[in-house]
C-alpha cells in the first residue's frame, strides 16, 4: 500500500510509460522563436533497420504552430496525411518520409504516437528495430539544419523502437522538448486509484480516530 | 539525290563519275584505283567542250596626249583610266608620254593586270577590251577618262585641270556568246585503291607493273542539287596542278589521264615500283581486315566549266591536283583499322589527314578541311564503305559470310592453304601468281556510292564561278560519286600480284601449340572488280577474327572462407553467338582438365559487345576453399566450333575465422538525413557463445543492393563491404558500430551480415 500518494502516482506514470505497451506517445514542443519568419522545412521519417524488422506504426498528431505549412509536401513510402492534419507512417518500406516546406513562427508542437506489433508483442525473432527522425531546416530544400546540434545529419530528435518493444529518445535540439504523454488507460487507472487511495487513508484515519 | 541528265550527242564522254583506275601513287604498283568523279573547273588549261564562244568587246581611244604648262611653278602630268563593270585601271605619267600609242599600250597593260575578267590590247591609240567571260545578257558598262594631276600632290587653286572622258565604242561592251566559266572544286579525298591483307604475319600480296585499265563510273549521284544538271566529260593526257584559282601549269610526270571511251576516263601511272600489303603481326589471328589498306588521294582537284547563262550544263575536264599541298599527287595508304576505330590513328598520320594546307578554302559547316572520323557519319565511315569487310574485326556479326559475286570474281588459283605448323615443325609457305582478268560480263553491275564534302578555293568567292556553282550545286558542298566496274574493260597490259602465304608458327606446349590457331585453313582468292586487287576469303568459314582469350591470367588470390569475385574472364572474336563456357570437363568442354577450387563457380555468360563474351568467376566463401595452389583452364566455344581457353592460377591463403554462429547481430532502425543524404543506424554484435572471440572482428555486410554503399566501410571483400572492429568479444559482451548507407534510390536494405575473427588480407 502506498502511503505517500504523490510517489505512487509518479511510479505508476513511469511504469505506464516505458514498459512495452499498446501505444507509446511523446509530446514534442519546439521553441522556434529564433527563426521566426524563416521559410524553411520539416522532415519526418520512420524507417526499419537493415535486418529483419517487425511491423510498427507511427502517427503525428495535434500538430500546432503559429507558423504555416506551405506548398505540397513530398511523401515517400508508407505515409499518409498532410500537416497540420494527422500523419500516419508504417515501416513497411525502407524509406517512409514526409517533407514539408514550412514558414516558422515562434513555436510548434505535435505528438508522436508509436504502436503496432513491434511495440505490442515483440516476437523475439526480429533483428532490426525502427527509428523515427525529426529534422528542421532553415531552407525550403532541406539542406541547412536548424535548431539542432547535429550539423552533420541535421536530426533534431530521434526515437528508436527497440527489439523489446521499448523506445529510446535522443534529443539533439536545445530548443526541443520531448516528453512522454501518459496513456489514456494509465491515466484512468491513476485517476481511479487516487480516490481509492484517498478512501483508504480516510479509513485508516478513522481507524486511528476510533 | 542529284538529278543528272546526260545530254545525248554531246561529246564522247558521258557524264561521269568517271573513275579511272589510278595506279597508285608514286612508288606504288599496279592496282587500279577507281577515282571518283567530281567536278573540275579548269582555269584556262582545259579546252572547253561547249563549242565556240564570241566574247563581248569594246574599244576606248586615246585622242591626244595632254601637255599642260607649268602652273604655280608646279609641273603637271597626265592620268588615264578605264572602268569596266565598276573595276578601274589607271595610269599616270610625268612627263606625259610623247604619243597616244604609248598611252594606249601602258593603259592596256594596266587593264590586263587589274581588270581580270577582260583582256586588253592596244593598236595605235585604240585599246580593244574583250571579256574573258560574259553573257549576252550581261554586257559590261565601260568608260574611260583622263586628266592632269599635280605631281607635288598639292592643290593649287589657281591651276585648274579638268577630267575628261575618253571616246569609247559605246557605253557597254557588246556582243558575246557564253564564254565558259571555269574553275574547280576541291574534294577532301579520292579513293584510289584498296588492297587486302592476307592471313599471317609472314604473308603478303605484292603488286607490280604498271597497267591502265579503263573503268566506268556513273555520276548520276554526283551532285546534291534540286535541279537537273547535264554533265559532259573530257580528259587530257596529263594531270595538271591548280592553286589559287588558276591552273599553275605544273604537271606530274607520273600520272596521266585519257578519255578512252565515251564512258571511260582512265588515269594511269607509268612508274614501275612494287607495293606490298602484308598480313597482321599475330599469325594466330589469321585473317584480319583491320590491316586492309585503302589508298587515299588527299589533294585531288576536279576542274569544271559551264556557260555563265546555264550553270547546269557542266563540262568536266578530268582530274588535277592541288599544288598548295605539294608538287604532286598526295596519296596516303590508310589502314582499315584506323578507319573503323579499332586502332588509334598515329599522330603523324592524323596530321596528314588533317589537310591543314586547305584550311583557307571555303567549306560547309564542320566539313573541312581535314578528314573526319572515326565514328558514324564521318569521312572515315564513308571511306570504309569501299571495303565490304571493313567492320569484320570490331563487329564480326556484321561481317559478310558470303562473297558478293558481282563485286568479286573468283580467281583461277587453287585454294590458299593456311595451316599452323605442328610442334617442332615449320609452317608451309605457298606463293601464287595472281592475274587480273577481263570482267566484261561478270562484275559490271558492281558499284559503290559515296558522298563527301568539298571545298572551294577562295579565289572563286564572289566571282562568276562561285555564283554559278552556287546554282549548280546549291552550295551544299557535298560531292557524291559512284564507283563501279567497267562494262567493257580493256586490258592494255597485265595487272599482276604475287601472293605469298605462310601459316602460323607453333610454340610447343606438350603435344600441341600454344596458342593454337583454330581458324580456317583454306582461303580462296577473288579479284575485286572495282579496284582490281585481290581479296582472301576463308573456305567454309567466316572472315571474323577467331575466338580468342588471353594466354594468361592475373586474377587476385582469394582468402579461404571469404567471398571472391566476380572476376570477369573475356573472350573476343568468334561467330558472335552460341558462346559456351566450361571448366574441366563436360559435354560442352573441348578439353578435360582440373577443376576449380571448391566453392568456386562460373556465372552466366554476358555480352560485352559485338563478338565478345564474358563470364564471372566467383565464390561465396562457403564452404571455405582449402588453402593451397590451384590451376585450371576456363574454356569457351562458339556456334561454329571456335575454341579458346585461358589458364587460371590461384593461391588460396588462410582467411579469417567465420564466427557468425557465435554472435547475435541486431540493429536499430535507419534514420534518413537530408543533409548528408544517408541512412544512419547502429549495428550491435553480441557474443552469445561461451568462449571469447578474438579480434579484430570483421563485419561483412552481404546482400547490399548494388546501388547502395556503406559509406563508413573499412574496405571491400570482393564486392562486399566490411567494417573492422579492433577488439574481440568476451562471452556475453556486446559491441555497437554506427552504419551509414548511401541509398540514392531509397531501396529497401536487407542485409545478411557475417562476422569473422581475424585479419583480412
Amino acid at each position: 500500500m502506498c502511503l505517500r500518494l504523490p510517489s505512487c502516482i509518479v511510479l505508476l506514470l513511469a511504469l505506464g510509460q516505458f514498459a512495452s505497451a499498446d501505444v507509446i506517445t511523446y509530446g514534442v514542443t519546439v521553441d522556434t522563436s529564433s527563426i521566426t519568419g524563416t521559410a524553411g522545412s520539416l522532415d519526418l521519417n520512420f524507417n526499419p533497420g537493415p535486418l529483419l524488422a517487425q511491423a510498427a506504426n507511427l502517427r503525428i498528431l495535434n500538430f500546432t504552430s503559429n507558423g504555416a505549412v506551405s506548398g505540397t509536401p513530398s511523401i515517400t513510402g508508407d505515409v499518409s496525411g498532410i500537416l497540420p492534419g494527422t500523419l500516419t507512417f508504417d515501416n513497411g518500406t525502407g524509406f517512409n518520409d514526409y517533407f514539408q516546406a514550412f514558414t516558422f513562427g515562434s513555436n510548434l508542437s505535435f505528438e508522436v504516437m508509436l504502436f503496432g506489433p513491434a511495440l505490442t508483442t515483440p516476437n523475439g525473432s526480429a533483428m532490426s528495430g525502427s527509428t523515427f527522425a525529426f529534422s528542421m531546416f532553415s531552407d525550403a530544400a532541406g539542406t541547412i539544419p536548424a535548431l539542432t546540434t547535429d550539423l552533420v545529419n541535421g536530426f533534431a530528435a530521434t526515437i528508436d523502437v527497440n527489439l523489446d518493444g521499448t523506445t529510446t529518445v535522443t534529443n539533439l535540439s536545445a530548443q526541443t522538448g520531448i516528453n512522454p504523454v501518459p496513456e489514456p488507460s494509465g491515466a484512468v487507472l491513476i485517476g481511479a486509484a487516487i480516490p481509492l487511495i484517498g478512501g483508504l487513508l480516510w479509513f485508516r484515519r478513522r481507524q486511528r480516530g476510533a | 539525290m542529284p538529278q543528272i541528265r546526260v545530254i545525248e550527242g554531246q561529246k564522247k564522254v558521258r557524264a561521269p563519275g568517271f573513275l579511272a583506275l589510278v595506279p597508285v601513287l608514286i612508288g606504288r604498283s599496279t592496282f587500279w584505283a577507281q577515282v571518283p568523279a567530281a567536278f573540275l573547273l579548269g582555269l584556262a588549261v582545259f579546252a572547253c567542250s561547249a563549242g565556240a564562244q564570241t566574247p563581248a568587246t569594246g574599244t576606248v581611244s586615246i585622242p591626244s596626249v595632254l601637255n599642260y604648262p607649268i602652273c604655280a611653278g608646279v609641273p603637271w602630268g597626265d592620268f588615264w583610266g578605264v572602268t569596266v563593270n565598276g573595276v578601274t585601271a589607271q595610269i599616270s605619267d610625268y612627263p606625259p608620254p610623247s604619243t597616244t600609242a604609248i598611252v594606249a599600250q601602258q593603259l592596256a597593260a594596266k587593264i590586263n593586270s587589274t581588270i581580270t575578267f577582260v583582256t586588253a590590247s592596244a593598236s595605235q591609240n585604240v585599246i580593244t577590251i574583250t571579256t574573258k567571260a560574259t553573257g549576252s545578257a550581261t554586257n559590261y558598262p565601260f568608260s574611260g577618262y583622263f586628266g592632269p594631276y599635280q605631281i607635288d600632290g598639292n592643290f593649287h587653286p589657281g591651276c585648274t585641270g579638268f577630267l575628261g572622258g575618253l571616246p569609247t565604242s559605246g557605253p557597254t561592251l557588246t556582243g558575246g556568246m557564253d564564254a565558259p566559266v571555269q574553275g574547280y572544286i576541291n574534294p577532301k579525298y579520292m579513293i584510289v585503291g584498296l588492297t587486302y591483307a592476307p592471313p599471317g604475319s609472314q604473308s603478303s600480296a605484292t603488286y607490280t607493273n604498271s597497267v591502265s585499265v579503263g573503268n566506268t563510273t556513273t555520276i548520276n549521284s554526283s551532285f546534291t542539287n534540286q535541279t537537273s544538271v547535264s554533265v559532259s566529260v573530257t580528259a587530257q593526257g596529263k594531270i595538271p596542278a591548280f592553286a589559287d584559282g588558276k591552273a599553275t601549269g605544273t604537271y606530274t610526270n607520273t600520272y596521266g589521264q585519257t578519255s578512252s571511251t565515251s564512258n571511260t576516263v582512265t588515269v594511269t601511272k607509268t612508274t614501275q615500283v612494287s607495293d606490298k600489303t602484308s598480313g597482321p603481326t599475330n599469325s594466330v589471328v589469321g585473317l584480319n581486315h583491320d590491316f586492309d589498306i585503302i589508298w587515299l588521294w588527299l589533294n585531288p582537284v576536279l576542274p569544271l566549266s559551264f556557260p555563265p547563262t546555264n550553270p547546269n550544263a557542266i563540262t568536266w575536264s578530268g582530274f588535277g591536283y592541288d599544288a598548295n599541298d605539294q608538287p604532286g599527287l598526295d596519296i596516303l595508304p590508310v589502314f582499315v583499322g584506323w578507319l573503323n576505330g579499332d586502332i588509334p590513328v598515329p599522330s603523324n598520320v592524323a596530321a596528314v589527314l588533317a589537310r591543314t594546307w586547305a584550311s583557307s578554302y571555303t567549306w560547309g559547316p564542320n566539313t573541312g578541311p581535314g578528314l573526319t572520323g572515326p565514328g558514324l557519319n564521318t569521312d572515315f565511315s564513308t571511306i570504309l564503305q569501299a571495303d565490304p569487310f571493313g567492320q569484320c574485326t570490331p563487329m564480326p556479326t556484321s561481317c559478310p559470310t558470303t562473297v558478293d559475286s558481282t563485286r568479286f570474281t573468283l580467281s583461277d588459283n587453287q585454294n590458299v592453304v593456311y595451316e599452323q605448323a605442328p610442334p617442332g615443325g615449320q609452317p608451309i609457305t605457298q606463293t601464287y601468281q595472281l592475274q587480273y582478268t577481263n570482267t566484261s560480263t561478270q562484275g559490271q553491275g558492281t558499284s559503290t556510292t559515296q558522298s563527301q564534302a568539298y571545298g572551294l578555293d577562295v579565289s572563286f568567292s564572289g566571282g562568276l564561278f562561285g555564283s554559278g556553282i552556287s546554282t549548280a550545286f546549291k552550295t551544299s558542298n557535298t560531292l557524291t560519286w559512284t564507283t563501279s566496274a567497267n562494262t567493257s574493260i580493256t586490258n592494255t597490259g597485265t595487272s599482276t600480284a604475287l601472293a605469298s602465304i605462310t601459316g602460323p608458327a607453333c610454340t610447343p606446349s606438350g603435344n600441341s601449340c600454344s596458342p593454337a590457331y583454330t581458324g580456317p585453313v583454306e582461303f580462296e582468292i577473288y579479284q575485286d572488280n572495282q579496284y582490281g586487287t585481290f581479296m582472301f576469303f576463308p573456305v567454309n568459314g567466316t572472315t571474323s577474327a577467331p575466338l580468342a582469350m588471353p594466354t594468361s591470367s592475373s586474377l587476385p588470390n582469394p582468402s579461404s572462407g571469404l567471398p571472391y569475385g566476380p572476376q570477369l574472364l573475356t573472350a573476343t572474336g568468334g561467330s558472335g553467338t552460341g558462346y559456351t563456357w566450361c571448366v574441366q570437363s563436360g559435354a560442352q568442354c573441348v578439353q578435360s582438365g582440373p577443376p576449380m577450387p571448391p566453392g568456386f563457380s562460373l556465372s552466366s555468360k554476358s555480352s560485352c559487345g559485338n563478338a565478345c563474351t564474358q563470364i564471372a568467376l566467383s565464390s561465396t566463401g562457403t564452404p571455405p576453399a582449402p588453402v593451397g595452389s590451384y590451376n585450371f583452364t576456363v574454356q569457351v566455344t562458339d556456334s561454329v566450333g571456335g575454341f579458346a581457353a585461358q589458364p587460371v592460377s590461384m593461391n588460396i591463403a588462410q582467411g579469417p575465422l567465420n564466427v557468425t554462429g557465435q554472435v547475435a547481430i541486431t540493429s536499430s532502425g535507419l534514420a534518413y538525413s537530408r543533409v548528408s543524404q544517408t541512412f544512419n543506424g547502429t549495428v550491435t554484435i553480441k557474443n552469445i557463445g561461451i568462449t571469447a572471440i578474438g579480434g579484430p572482428l570483421q563485419v561483412l555486410f552481404f546482400g547490399l543492393p548494388g546501388n547502395v554503399t556503406l559509406t563508413n566501410a573499412t574496405g571491400n571483400v570482393s564486392t562486399t563491404p566490411y567494417m573492422t572492429i579492433p577488439g574481440g568479444l568476451a562471452p556475453g559482451q556486446t559491441v555497437s558500430v554506427p552504419v551509414q548507407f548511401k541509398n540514392p534510390l531509397n531501396n529497401s536494405i536487407n542485409l545478411t551480415p557475417s562476422i569473422y575473427s581475424g585479419r583480412i588480407n
